[in-house]
């Protein structure tokens, strides 16, 4: 049996032709075993959201493959992919996407009724998701009466109703507090630890990081290896805001040194008289490798 | 706010697009059956005056010529002509007939004339000139696929199709145009004239006056003369078979109206609902930004009567279209799609119902919470 | 997943119903076109179906009571009550044209009645005497409510004036009014004499009206006899017939109208829907299975406007009954047959608009915030 449940070989995303083309995953390649939890973290525009929509069969690689469970679902026709995605793939989104129309216990039996059959021993997991992720007392709720937290576990509930091998779950934190975001965090653990699913998580929560059996570092379309520290703050030489010298885009070099701006507008104001600013800076050294106090 | 208003027609295009064209249907059925309405009874009008007569006299206390039974004694028509300003007295018959071929029946009324009154305009073939021929209208002509030339069969009597004739119809039924002796040979076959006489063979006298002849005292002279007789002005007894229609067909045409202004009513309501619903968060953001329930509710009403403006003449144009088809398919009937009456009644309650239609949501927008725009 | 379309219509229960309101009112436009043609055919075929004959016979060639013109010398009478398997023989005269109540003008049929007619007069009556004396005439109870007639006034039938003896009821409709009055009297009207224009022909018993009808063609030279049911299915299928292009037009424009409204409420559901529509698709429902769903929700919006529209004539035809007693309305088998096909035409058409909108609802949105 194999045990990698996902790969992922040489993926590669391009949106646009010519001039105008933009390599949004450049050459990733990954494997996912049974039961991991994979965080994969990185700046905005880095291309995350690129990379799970194509390891989850919603956009087809420009170039590479895609393997769930020894499958190449990039071999597959168009028409194949959705049953793919309603048997194989779990989806946790950010902006919890329930069904409004339905209420929670609807939402979370919704995929299997897209499976022909799928349907008889649904109910009965519903019941046990729906008592696991503590939502007896709100099974009959509309989506818009619920939480942001209950919402995100009926999400959940919803991933796991068809009992797939692997769960991909955008930043299904990023909408809720600490509180019900810790939660959501621990639920994701649990399945992948006592069900032997594989999740991945697409995240900027620091906080799961603890959680996870491995961190995939994704900058500009590629998996570099993670710097040791998480952040390497330096500060805009215009305005003095501190900004994170890794993540930055906004970059001029003078005189041999490199900055960083928070801004186009500082940008613009330095490379106007980037003498001024250049002498004005602070010591980078200063700052770097530690949290500059708030 | 015509910016705005133009932007969010063009934001959903289709959906303007079925909101424009449903509207504009509606706008293109009410005037439909008002045309068709208006076309009965213009061919009510037409059956009397494009017989071309000057006078027209009928049998004392009949004030109609389709539907009814007229007949006049033989002896009238010489009474009258010796009326002084009366140049001549056409003899005109009208009775019922159906023709049927293959099963299928039409009835038909049929003017019987001499030398005056026959059909107004030909369309193919020539006026009534030999034995036995029949002008028929084209609706019947359509209906049956009959030529000139064809043979036209009623109760056993064959008639010769010689000309089509256009606008010969009213009251659901084509005309049909032949000639006295013709009309006598189709009473002979019939084999059951004990008594000729006893047949309606004069009902109607189209009277032509001397140039210069006053009309109300040539009539008046008539009347005086020949008591057997009523005369008419043709626009009067235009006038008094149109109401006579009127009253016939006008409850069951209004009936048919009114519905169709009620649906007008519910789709603009229910189009204006839908749009201020679908936009619920976006009022939120606008309010939120400080703009009025005021300035919002005007600015869908705005969008509702932009909406009504695009498909008044959408709907005309439709209509005229479904007319010339109906026209074209059946030509049985004239359906005057384009009155300024009714054009001018249906815009304004289109317009009307645009602008009622969108003070309906109004009350949404006004629980609408600017709150909402905080939400994700 | 019909739970979900079905649910997310019922979501926004105003909007459902009015679409539902307008399209049903559409399909009513259909429908109502041809309740004017079934109730005037209904009326034309009253007073044959209710008078008392087994055999009608007419002039040779025609096959019609209304609108034809039909004449007989009355001595044909003798000859028909010859015929083996005639119980007996009554003749009317017959006339159409306009009836005037103080100004108010309806086109009517004329029916003279022999004085010992037995089966040939009207056959309900809601006041008054059935069988009108010379200078009397019996018109439908509805144009007396109409115009106000009381019995004993006056009515005129051309330039004869008629006293008002009695009000007869099912004789009124749009086209096809009857009145009844002596035959001497119609005569006089029609400056006619020993002309008749139908007989009513009752069969022995055990004698077919068929067969009965075929031999009165042999025996009688020049007449046309016919079983009353067919003389009677003979007039309604020209009613109809008349109607044919008006009904097929009305349901045409009834129908797109309605296609137009359940159109713009699946459509407008479908925009509503466009990021759910996005999930579902993410979560593996397929473009097949959204379209299923949304024609499965025109199909269910039509087939209640179907309902309701037929639920609307069967309000409407008793009202105007009521209230508009000069339209006469019919709502038949046939036509709400023809509007559940409309319905399901409807349905079909409407939900095509939006299938642009499904096929490209892209799941990858679903991630976005």
């Amino acid at each position: 049996m194999n045990e990698h449940v996902l790969e992922g070989r040489n993926l590669v995303k391009t949106f646009g032709a010519g001039h105008t083309e933009v390599r949004a995953v450049d050459g990733v390649s990954l494997t996912i075993g049974r039961g991991e939890l994979v965080l994969i973290m990185g700046p905005s525009g880095s291309g995350k959201t690129t990379l799970v929509s194509m390891l989850g069969g919603l956009l087809r690689p420009t170039a590479g493959r895609v393997l769930i469970e020894g499958t190449d679902i990039t071999a597959l026709p168009e028409s194949a992919l959705p049953r793919i995605r309603a048997q194989k793939v779990g989806f946790v989104f950010q902006a919890f996407n329930l069904l409004e129309a339905l209420t929670a216990e609807e939402n979370i039996l919704f995929p299997a009724r897209l499976l022909q059959g799928g349907f008889a021993g649904a109910r009965k997991r519903a019941q046990s998701l729906i008592e696991r992720l503590d939502l007896v007392k709100r099974r009959e709720a509309l989506p818009g009466t619920l939480s942001g937290g209950e919402k995100q576990r009926v999400a959940i509930a919803r991933a796991l109703i068809n009992a797939p091998p692997l769960i991909l779950a955008d930043e299904p934190t990023g909408n809720l507090d600490s509180a019900s975001g810790q939660e959501v965090m621990m639920v994701l653990h649990d399945i992948a630890r006592d069900e032997g699913r594989s999740v991945i998580l697409v995240t900027h929560d620091p906080r799961v990081e603890d959680i996870a059996d491995r961190i995939l570092w994704l900058e500009d379309g590629e998996f570099r290896d993670r710097k040791a520290e998480q952040h390497q703050w330096t500060r805009d030489p215009v305005c003095g805001m501190r900004v994170d010298e890794w993540t930055a885009d906004l970059r001029a070099t003078f005189a041999g040194q490199s900055f960083v701006f928070c801004s186009i507008r500082c940008q613009q104001r330095f490379e106007a008289d980037p003498a001024r600013y250049a002498s004005q800076a602070p010591d980078p050294a200063q700052d770097r490798g530690r949290e500059v106090p708030p | 706010m015509i910016d705005l208003v133009s932007r969010q027609l063009r934001f959903d295009i289709v959906r303007s697009a079925l909101t424009t064209a449903a509207l504009a249907t509606v706008v293109a059925v009410i005037l439909v059956l008002e045309g068709f309405y208006a076309g009965l009874l213009l061919q009510l009008r037409n059956t009397v005056l494009d017989r071309q007569a000057d006078l027209i006299a009928t049998q004392a206390g009949i004030a109609n010529m389709i539907a009814t039974r007229s007949i006049l004694p033989q002896f009238s028509r010489s009474d009258v002509e010796a009326i002084e300003g009366v140049a001549v007295a056409h003899p005109l018959t009208g009775i019922s007939i159906i023709y049927e071929q293959r099963g299928e029946r039409t009835p038909v009324f049929l003017f019987v004339h001499d030398t005056g009154g026959g059909p107004d305009r030909l369309l193919a073939g020539t006026a009534v000139t030999q034995p036995r021929d029949i002008v028929i209208d084209r609706s019947l002509a359509v209906k049956h696929g009959l030529r000139p030339g064809d043979a036209f069969v009623v109760s056993n009597f064959e008639f010769r199709v010689s000309g089509i004739a256009e606008g010969a119809a009213a009251f659901f039924t084509p005309f049909g145009f032949a000639r006295y002796d013709d009309l006598i040979d189709f009473y002979f076959e019939s084999d059951i004239a004990a008594d000729i006489s006893t047949f309606p063979l004069l009902s109607f006298l189209l009277v032509e006056l001397n140039p210069g002849s006053d009309p109300a005292t040539v009539a008046a002279a008539i009347e005086a003369a020949v008591p057997e007789v009523d005369v008419f002005l043709p626009e009067k007894l235009a006038d008094q078979d149109e109401s006579l229609g009127r009253a016939l067909i006008g409850p069951i045409m209004g009936l048919m109206v009114i519905v169709a202004y009620v649906i007008g009513a519910i789709l603009t309501g229910m189009i204006m609902f839908a749009t201020v619903n679908a936009r619920r968060r976006e009022f939120g953001t606008l309010k939120a930004l400080g703009f009025s329930n005021r300035f919002l509710a005007a600015s869908v009403v705005a969008e509702a009567v932009a909406i009504a403006v695009i498909a008044i003449p959408l709907g005309a144009v439709l209509a005229s279209v479904i007319a010339e088809f109906v026209e074209r398919t059946a030509p049985l009937y004239v359906v005057l799609a384009t009155e300024p009456g009714p054009l001018f009644r249906t815009s304004v309650a289109c317009l009307a119902f645009a602008a009622i239609g969108a003070l309906g949501p109004v009350g949404l927008i006004r629980n609408v919470d600017p709150v909402i725009a905080f939400r994700s | 997943m019909w739970r979900w379309t079905f649910k997310s219509v019922v979501a926004s229960p105003l909007t459902l119903a009015m679409s539902i309101a307008a399209a049903a009112c559409a399909m009513l436009l259909a429908i109502l076109f041809e309740a004017i043609y079934a109730g005037e055919a209904k009326q034309v075929v009253a007073y044959l179906e209710n008078a008392d004959a087994d055999v009608w016979v007419m002039q040779s060639g025609v096959s019609n009571m209304h609108m034809a013109t039909s004449y007989l010398s009355d001595w044909k009478a003798h000859e028909v009550r010859n015929v083996d398997g005639v119980a007996s023989v009554e003749s009317i005269l017959y006339l159409n044209t306009v009836i005037d109540a103080g100004g108010k003008k309806w086109f009517s049929f004329v029916v003279g009645l022999d004085s010992s007619s037995k089966g040939a007069g009207p056959w309900s009556m809601t006041k008054g005497r059935s069988m009108p004396n010379s200078g009397e005439a019996i018109v439908p109870g509805v144009f007396a409510d109409m115009t106000g007639l009381q019995l004993g006034d006056t009515v005129a039938i051309t330039d004869r004036k008629f006293r008002v003896s009695g009000f007869s009821a099912d004789t009124f409709s749009m086209g096809n009014t009857v009145i009844f009055v002596t035959k001497p009297d119609l005569e006089d009207v029609m400056s006619s004499l020993d002309i008749v224009s139908f007989m009513l022909v009752k069969a022995k018993a055990g004698v077919s009206p068929d067969v009965l009808a075929q031999s009165i063609e042999r025996k009688v030279t020049n007449v046309n006899a016919l079983p009353s049911s067919e003389f009677a299915e003979n007039d309604r299928t020209m009613v109809m017939q008349m109607g044919v292009e008006t009904i097929a037009l009305m349901t045409t424009i009834g129908g797109s109208l309605a296609i137009l409204l359940v159109a713009f409420t699946v459509y407008s559901q479908i925009a509503r829907q466009q990021r759910e529509l996005a999930v579902a698709k993410a979560l593996g429902a397929t473009n097949w299975m959204l379209f299923t769903s949304v024609t499965a929700q025109a199909t269910a919006i039509s087939l209640i406007s179907v309902l309701v529209a037929v639920f609307l004539a069967s309000i409407l035809v008793p009202l105007t009954d009521a209230f508009v007693p000069q339209v006469t309305l019919r709502v038949t088998a046939g036509a709400i047959e023809r509007i559940a096909i409309l319905g399901v035409a409807v349905a079909l058409v409407a939900s095509l608009v939006p299938v642009r909108r499904i096929a490209r609802a892209d799941p990858v949105t679903a991630f976005h915030g």
